[in-house]
């Protein structure tokens, strides 16, 4: 549906900030009567009161409103997500498909809005947590690998001062290596 | 499209700073910004966006996130007002009405 510019609109065109000065001076609470005198004063136009009350209703109330609802939604599922586990990128991603969604026409469901949500916010807990695995991992494959060399270190030191490997050096070899399991058979006599 | 002047410019920063204080310091997408400039009837390119993003950024009148992106140009993700932008904005609200 195209939507018809407002007289308001349509003077912005021909005075820069013109638009913009009406916005402001309605957020500040002015009268109609003081922003038609503004008019007047600062772009050299006469705008009746009728003029700027159509643009004040069609437009900056509107706007108005419709702000108003995307945010309470947003704090909505905001809060259902719990404000901790949500970044800023992602707050700023979800304002964005929220705002899309009312342009689409859709009525704000928080319940669908919130199940798509809860879909992306346990991908990140799951990104986060299979990070966290990963990290522990590491740390054990650390830890083995110093035990490894622990215990091989050992072996060396015992080789080279001439003394024997007995079964129980190379049980520990393998358990620190393989984790414990069955211990090494001895030789056939 | 023809080139906006600079003034045109500076009137499409009003109105960003005025958008992102509606928004009360929450982190707001360019696409968002580029989409409510649409509904005022100033059209705004994603990329003229973005340059007016990191202009009031190095003004200190928004804070950003960047995204880097391999072999591009990083990417703003979010920008929200700062005091400081707050601060501007007010300074560009039309005098008192008395």
């Amino acid at each position: 549906m195209r939507i018809q510019p407002t007289k308001i609109e349509q003077l912005d065109r021909q005075h820069e900030g013109l638009r913009v000065d009406v916005d402001m001076l309605l957020d500040k609470g002015a009268t109609l009567e003081e922003i038609q005198k503004l008019l007047a004063s600062k772009h050299g136009e006469q705008v009746s009161i009728n003029t700027i009350s159509n643009y004040k209703q069609r437009r900056w109330l509107v706007a108005r409103l419709r702000m108003k609802e995307l945010q309470e939604t947003f704090q909505a599922v905001k809060e259902e997500l719990g404000e901790a586990a949500v970044s800023e990128s992602t707050q700023a991603r979800l304002f964005e498909l929220l705002d899309q969604a009312m342009r689409n026409g859709a009525a704000l469901d928080p319940e669908f809005l919130l199940k798509e949500q809860r879909l992306w916010a346990q991908h990140a807990v799951n990104v986060a947590k299979i990070e966290t695995e990963k990290k522990k991992l590491e740390l054990q494959i650390e830890q083995s690998r110093k035990a490894i060399e622990e215990a091989t270190n050992e072996a060396k030191d015992k080789i080279r001062t001439g003394q024997q490997l007995t079964l129980e050096d190379i049980n520990r070899i393998r358990e620190r290596t393989f984790g414990a399991g069955e211990p090494a058979a001895r030789p056939p006599a | 499209m023809r080139n906006k002047t600079l003034a045109e410019h500076d009137h499409d920063r009003t109105e960003i700073l005025r958008y992102l204080k509606e928004c009360q310091f929450m982190p707001v997408t360019p696409v968002t910004l580029v989409r409510h400039m649409d509904d005022i009837f100033h059209p705004v390119t994603d990329e003229g966006m973005e340059f007016h993003l990191r202009y009031m950024f190095e003004k200190g009148w928004v804070q950003m996130n960047v995204e880097a992106i391999a072999g591009k140009r990083p990417k703003v993700v979010w920008a929200k007002l700062t005091a400081a932008g707050l601060d501007e904005f007010n300074r560009r609200a039309p005098g008192d009405t008395d």
